[in-house]
C-alpha cells in the first residue's frame, strides 16, 4: 500500500538537476573547468571519459563533498540553488551517488545506519519497524543478497561486488529522485549486473533520472542511454546520443578533440 | 468492596502506638554511635580499622606493615598528576553497623522494637534496615545462593571472609598484589574495606554471572574495597563488579524510574514540573551520613546524602505564635514564602518539601469519557484471558456489587460493543470480546493484573479525564466516608507502588494531594475531595507536605546523582531536590581498590567492571590475575568517568598453556585523563595472551594506553597480539601510545597493532550523502568505533555510554 503511494507520489513529480558553469578545484588545482549539464526525472544520461577527465570528482562535488571546492558555477535542484549545501540538504532534494569506491565504516551496523538514514529523508512517514525491515528483505531479495548481510558492518570486508550491490541497495531503499552511479559495473560478475541494471529500469520506470558515469561500454548495453557526454580534461567536449557510445566502444576515446 | 478488616486493625493498633509515644523521631539517637576513624591516616587510624572489625592479629599486622609501606613510598609521577590528591583530608573508615544487616532476622532487637514503637510495617522496616536490594533480590538470591552452598561455593564481602574462613583468605590475601608493590597497593593494604570474596570449588561452573547485586551484606562498594576471586581446577565463573543495586524512584513525567536506570537524555521532570533532559549521570562512592526523608504520606520517603539540597521551606519561616504559647503554621505566610534548596542535614521534622505536579497536557480526541471509565474498571478489576475455545482474547471484570457490573455493562453496550453479565459465586462478571476495547486497555494500563500502570497518553490527559478513571477505580477499590461540608473522604488501594505514586500525580493534577501508606503489601491512597480546608497547602502546581519524620543511617557505597538541563533539579518520588553541581568531594575523592584473582589449573575466569565516576574522583583500582596451567582469564574493563583514572589489569601466565583475554574501553571527557593499558606476563610455555584497547578523547580529554607485554625466556612458543585504537574526537584531544614490550624468548611470536585516527571526512561524507546530519554520522563512527567491545560490557553501562557519546557530539557541533 505504501510502496504503491510512493510510486504515485513519484510519478507526479518531476526533478530537475540543473549543472551550470560549474568550476572545481581540489587542492588548489582546478579539475573541473565549467559543466553545463541538466539531467530530468525519467532521463538516462551517459557520462563518458578517459581516465583522469574529471568524471568521478563530478559525482562527489554535486554531492557535496567538503574536499572539493567550488569555484564558480551552480548546481540547481527544482530551481533550488544548492551549490553551498551540507551534503544531507542535497541527499533531502532526492540527490544519491553511488560512489566509485564506498568507504568501510568499521562497526556502523547497516541494519542502524539505513533505518537512521531512510527516517531523516522520510520524517513524516514512520514507517514502523517491522516494515522496513520487511520492505529492505525484499529488496536485498531482488539482488540476491543473504539476509545476513544486514547485519554487518558498513563496506567493511566487503569485496568489489558486495559493495557495488550494497549501493544499488541503498539507491533502492532511500528512492531517490536523481541518481549518479559512478562506475557501478566495475567489480560486478555477469548476474550481478543483470540485477544491478534490472533495479536500474524498475526506478526508471518509476521515473527516476540517472547519470550514468563510465569508462566503459558494459553497463550501457543494459540501459540504453538517452544522452551521452563526453569529458575531457575537466570539460564537455561532445554531446550526442546512443551512437557516441557505440563508435567509444569501437575507437576508444582518441578519436574526440579536446 | 476490598477486604479492609485487617488494615484496618493494624492502622488502629499503629495509630494507638504513635499516640503513645511523645516523639517520634528519637530513633536514630538510640543506636548505637557509629565509629569513624576522621581525617587523617596514620598508625592509630589503622589501628581502630582492626580493632572495629575484630580482625586476627595477622591482619592487623599486615595492615601496619602496609602502611609503613604506603609512607615510605613516594607519589608515582611516571603518569598522570596525582599531587591534589590530600591523604590527610580524606576520612579512611566509617562503620556502616546499621546497613550490614544480613536479614530482617540479624537486624538488633533494639532496632526492631524502635520501629515497632513507631509502627513502621514490616515491609517498610526492611526498607529502613537497608537491606532493600537484598528484599527485591531475595527470591532469586536464596534459591540460588542454597545451590552454591551446596556446592561449596564461598560468597561473601572479604570483611566476613576474614573471620569465618581465615585460613583461605590468609592463603590468598595479597600474594598476587604485595602492599611492597606501589603506594597505592600499600594504601589499600592498610586501610581496606569491603569488597567480595569468591571461591569457587574445583570442577564448579557457575552459569549466572555474579553481580555485587547479589550479595547479601551491606559494605557493596566504596572507596577502598578488597575484592579477592579464587577459582579451584576446573572452576568456571563470571564475576561482575559494578552491577548495582536500585535506588530511588524519579519522575518522568508519565511514569516512575529507578535512577539507576536513568540515562543521559533521558527526560525527567524538573522542579518546575516541565519535562528537561538528562545532561549527565553520575556515580561517586559516598561514606557518610544517608538521610531518610519521610513525608506526610510516607511511601514518598527518599534517601538524600547530607548535602544534597532539597526543595524546601522550614517551618520556623512561616509559623506565628498563637494564644496558648504554641506556634502554628500560617497558611497565609506558607503562601507567600518562596521555596530554597537546603542541604538534606538541615532540614527538620515539620519542614515542609515540595510535591511538584508535572505541566505537560497533551490531550487526545480519540479517547473518549466511555472509554475513560471502562480503563479506571479494567485498572480496578479487569483480566485478559485467552479463549481457547473462540481462539479469541477475552476481557473479563468481577465485582462484589451489581450496580458497578451493570454501569460497566451498559457502557460497553452503549458503544455499541459485544459485552455480557453473569453471576457467580456472589460475584458479578462482566465480560467483552471487543477488540478495539481489549486492545484499548492493554495499552493504557497493561496486561500483567496485578503490575498494571498508566500509559504515557493517560499520564498527560487533562487532568478532568483522567480523574474519571481514578473515579471509575475508586467505585471499585475504594471506600467513601462522606464529612460535613459535603465534603468527602475517599481512600482507595492499590497493588503496585507506580501505580499508587502514578495515581497520586493524576490527583495533584486535579488540585488533591493524596496520602500513600503502604499496609499488608498493599498500597492505600487517601484523599478528600471538595474539601473547604486542606491538610496539605498548595499553590499553583507545588504542594507543601510536611516532613514527618526523618532517619540518619551511616552510609558506605554508591550514591546517583543526575545533572539536569535549564532548571537543574529532578522529582525524587515526586518531591523536588536539585541536582549537585558541586560535589563535596571535590579535592578529596579517590577510589583505590584491589581485585585480586587466581585462576588455579584449567579454570576460567571471567571479570568484568565499569566505572562512571563523577569528574572529581582519582579511580586508582588494582587488578592482577594469576593464571595457573590451562586456565584462562577474561578482563573487560570500560572507563567512561572518573578525573583521573590509572587502570592496567594483570594476567601473570604462570603454567603451561595459560591465556588471557584483555578488552578495554575507556572515554576520556572534557578535562579529563585516562591513563588504562593490559599487563600480560608471559612465565611458561605455549601461553597466549590478547590485548585489545579502544579510546576514545572527547573535548581536551587525554586518552594514554600504556601496557606491558613481558615474554620471559622459557616461555617457549608464547603467542601474544596487542591492539590498540585511539579515536580524537576534537582538534585538542589527545592520546599516547606507550607500550612496553619485553621479548626475552626467542620462539614466541609478538605483535602490536596502534592506530590513532579521526573521524575521517569520507566517512562523515558517505553518511552524511544519505541523508543523515553531522551529529548523527559522527556518533555514528564513534558508537561504530568502539562496537566490538560494547558488546561485551554490561547493558546499563553500554546504553549509558551510548547516549554520553551521542550527546557529547551533539554539544560539538562541528567536528573537525
Amino acid at each position: 500500500m505504501f510502496i504503491y503511494k510512493l510510486i504515485i507520489y513519484i510519478i507526479m513529480t518531476d526533478t530537475v538537476l540543473e549543472i551550470k558553469n560549474l568550476k572545481v578545484s581540489a587542492s588548489g588545482k582546478e579539475i573541473l573547468k565549467g559543466i553545463n549539464l541538466t539531467v530530468k526525472s525519467g532521463e538516462i544520461h551517459a557520462l563518458m571519459g578517459p581516465n583522469g577527465a574529471g568524471k568521478s570528482t563530478l559525482g562527489e562535488a554535486l554531492i557535496g563533498h567538503p574536499n572539493y571546492e567550488i569555484t564558480d558555477g551552480n548546481i540547481i535542484i527544482n530551481g533550488r540553488d544548492v551549490t553551498h549545501s551540507t551534503p544531507e540538504e542535497r541527499a533531502r532534494q532526492g540527490l544519491f551517488l553511488a560512489f566509485q569506491s564506498p568507504i568501510s565504516i568499521p562497526g556502523v551496523k547497516i541494519s542502524t545506519f539505513l533505518r537512521t538514514a531512510y527516517n531523516d529523508l522520510y520524517p513524516d512517514e514512520k514507517l514502523p519497524l517491522r516494515d522496513f525491515f520487511n520492505m529492505v528483505k525484499t529488496a536485498m531479495k531482488d539482488l540476491d543478497m543473504d539476509e545476513s548481510f544486514i547485519s554487518r558492518s558498513v563496506n567493511d570486508g566487503f569485496s568489489g561486488g558486495e559493495r557495488k550491490r550494497f549501493e544499488v541497495l541503498q539507491m533502492v531503499i532511500l528512492k531517490p529522485k536523481i541518481v549518479i552511479l559512478d562506475e557501478i559495473d566495475s567489480g560486478l560478475d555477469v548476474d550481478a549486473l543483470k540485477l544491478v541494471s534490472s533495479e536500474i529500469k524498475k526506478l526508471h520506470d518509476s521515473n527516476v533520472g540517472f547519470l550514468i558515469i563510465t569508462h566503459y561500454q558494459r553497463i550501457l548495453k543494459d540501459i540504453i542511454p538517452e544522452f551521452v557526454h563526453v569529458l575531457r580534461d575537466g570539460k564537455i567536449v561532445l554531446n550526442g546520443g546512443k551512437e557516441i557510445s557505440d563508435k567509444i566502444e569501437q575507437e576508444g576515446f582518441e578519436w574526440i578533440e579536446a | 468492596m476490598e477486604d479492609y478488616n485487617k488494615d484496618e486493625e493494624i492502622e488502629k493498633l499503629t495509630e494507638s502506638l504513635k499516640h503513645s509515644k511523645k516523639s517520634d523521631y528519637e530513633f536514630y539517637d538510640k543506636i548505637n554511635p557509629v565509629y569513624s576513624t576522621g581525617k587523617g591516616l596514620n598508625r592509630k587510624v589503622v589501628e581502630e580499622i582492626s580493632d572495629i572489625k575484630k580482625e586476627p592479629d595477622w591482619m592487623r599486622r599486615s595492615r601496619l606493615k602496609a602502611l609503613e609501606i604506603f609512607l615510605s613510598k613516594p607519589m608515582p609521577t611516571w603518569g598522570p598528576d596525582l599531587s591534589e590528591i590530600n591523604f590527610d583530608e580524606i576520612t579512611y573508615y566509617t562503620k556502616p553497623e546499621d546497613v550490614k544487616a544480613k536479614s530482617w532476622d540479624e537486624v538488633p532487637d533494639q532496632i526492631k522494637e524502635t520501629f515497632n514503637k513507631l509502627g513502621i510495617p514490616q515491609m517498610e522496616q526492611k526498607y529502613l534496615a537497608g537491606s532493600v536490594a537484598q528484599y527485591d533480590s531475595e527470591g532469586v538470591y536464596s534459591s540460588l545462593k542454597k545451590e552454591w552452598e551446596e556446592k561449596g561455593v564461598i560468597f561473601t564481602d572479604l570483611d566476613t571472609a576474614v573471620q569465618q574462613y581465615p585460613d583461605l583468605v590468609r592463603e590468598y590475601y595479597c600474594k598476587a598484589i604485595p602492599p611492597s608493590d606501589n603506594k597505592f597497593a600499600a594504601l589499600n593494604g592498610a586501610v581496606w574495606s569491603g569488597g567480595s570474596f569468591l571461591y569457587v570449588p574445583k570442577n564448579v561452573t557457575i552459569d549466572l554471572p555474579l553481580q555485587t547485586y547479589f550479595r547479601l551484606n551491606g559494605e557493596q562498594s566504596g572507596q577502598f574495597e578488597h575484592t579477592i576471586v579464587i577459582a579451584d581446577e576446573g572452576a568456571k565463573v563470571h564475576y561482575i563488579e559494578g552491577c548495582l543495586p536500585e535506588d530511588e524512584l524519579i519522575s518522568q513525567g508519565d511514569k516512575f524510574i529507578a535512577i539507576n536506570q536513568l540515562f543521559t537524555n533521558d527526560g525527567v521532570i524538573s522542579n518546575t514540573g516541565n519535562k528537561r533532559k538528562i545532561t549527565r549521570k553520575y556515580v561517586h562512592p559516598y561514606n557518610g551520613f544517608m538521610y531518610n526523608i519521610v513525608p506526610a504520606s510516607p511511601v514518598n520517603a527518599f534517601r538524600a546524602t547530607s548535602e544534597h539540597p532539597v526543595l524546601s521551606i522550614k517551618r520556623e519561616e512561616v509559623s506565628v505564635r498563637i494564644n496558648n504559647g504554641h506556634y502554628e503554621i500560617s497558611t497565609e505566610k506558607l503562601m507567600a514564602v518562596e521555596p530554597q534548596y537546603r542541604r538534606a542535614d538541615e532540614l527538620n521534622p515539620g519542614d515542609f518539601l515540595v510535591y511538584v505536579s508535572p505541566l505537560e497536557v497533551q490531550d487526545n480526541d480519540s479517547i473518549n469519557e466511555s472509554m475513560l471509565r471502562i480503563l479506571g474498571f479494567y485498572t480496578a478489576s479487569g483480566v485478559i484471558s485467552f479463549n481457547r475455545h473462540l481462539n479469541m482474547y477475552q476481557m473479563l471484570f468481577s465485582f462484589r456489587e451489581n450496580e458497578n457490573a451493570s454501569e460497566l455493562y451498559s457502557i460497553i453496550k452503549n458503544m455499541g460493543e459485544q459485552a455480557s453479565i453473569i453471576k457467580s459465586n456472589k460475584k458479578y462478571i462482566v465480560s467483552t470480546y471487543s477488540k478495539p476495547l481489549i486492545e484499548f486497555c492493554i495499552h493504557n494500563a497493561g496486561q500483567n493484573s496485578n503490575e498494571k500502570i498508566f500509559s504515557e497518553t493517560v499520564m498527560k490527559l487533562p487532568p478532568e479525564k483522567q480523574k474519571i478513571i481514578i473515579d471509575s477505580y475508586a467505585k471499585v477499590r475504594g471506600n467513601l466516608y462522606s464529612r460535613s461540608y459535603g465534603s468527602r473522604n475517599v481512600r482507595i488501594s492499590v497493588h503496585s507502588k507506580i501505580l499508587a505514586l502514578q495515581i497520586q500525580e493524576i490527583l495533584s493534577r486535579s488540585n488533591i494531594f493524596a496520602i500513600i501508606n503502604l499496609r499488608n503489601k498493599h498500597y492505600t491512597i487517601e484523599y478528600t475531595e471538595n474539601a473547604k480546608f486542606h491538610r496539605i497547602r498548595h499553590k499553583n502546581n507545588y504542594y507543601f507536605v510536611p516532613i514527618k519524620k526523618i532517619e540518619r543511617q551511616e552510609y558506605n557505597d554508591i550514591v546517583y546523582n543526575l545533572e539536569v538541563d535549564s532548571d537543574n533539579s529532578y522529582l525524587v518520588k515526586g518531591f523536588a531536590v536539585h541536582n549537585c553541581t558541586a560535589p563535596r568531594y571535590d579535592t578529596s575523592s579517590l577510589h583505590t581498590a584491589i581485585v585480586e584473582i587466581y585462576a588455579h589449573k584449567n579454570s576460567n575466569v571471567k571479570y568484568t567492571s565499569v566505572q562512571n565516576w563523577s569528574d572529581s574522583v582519582y579511580n586508582l583500582p588494582i587488578k592482577r590475575a594469576w593464571v595457573d596451567e590451562g586456565a584462562h582469564m577474561d578482563w573487560v574493563t570500560g572507563e567512561l568517568g572518573s578525573k583521573v583514572t590509572m587502570i592496567y589489569p594483570s594476567s601473570y601466565l604462570r603454567g603451561r598453556g595459560a591465556s588471557t583475554s584483555n578488552l578495554q574501553i575507556t572515554l576520556a571527557t572534557k578535562g579529563t585523563f585516562k591513563d588504562a593499558g593490559g599487563k600480560a606476563i608471559h612465565l611458561a610455555p605455549d601461553t597466549t595472551s590478547r590485548i585489545v584497547s579502544k579510546s576514545i578523547s572527547l573535548d581536551d580529554g587525554l586518552t594514554v594506553y600504556r601496557g606491558l607485554v613481558r615474554m620471559n625466556e622459557g616461555a617457549k612458543r608464547a603467542k601474544s597480539h596487542v591492539q590498540c585504537d585511539a579515536l580524537l574526537i576534537n582538534s585538542d584531544s589527545k592520546n599516547y601510545t606507550y607500550p612496553y614490550d619485553e621479548i626475552y624468548e626467542p620462539t614466541a611470536e609478538f605483535s602490536h597493532e596502534a592506530t590513532v585516527g579521526k573521524i575521517g571526512t569520507d566517512e562523515l561524507t558517505y553518511l552524511r550523502s544519505r541523508g543523515l546530519s553531522e551529529d548523527e554520522a559522527s556518533s555514528m563512527i564513534v558508537l561504530g568505533f568502539m562496537d566490538d567491545i560494547m558488546k561485551e560490557i554490561p547493558m546499563e553501562f553500554a546504553v549509558e555510554m551510548n547516549r554520553l557519546v551521542k550527546l557529547e557530539m551533539s554539544k560539538m557541533g562541528a567536528v573537525g
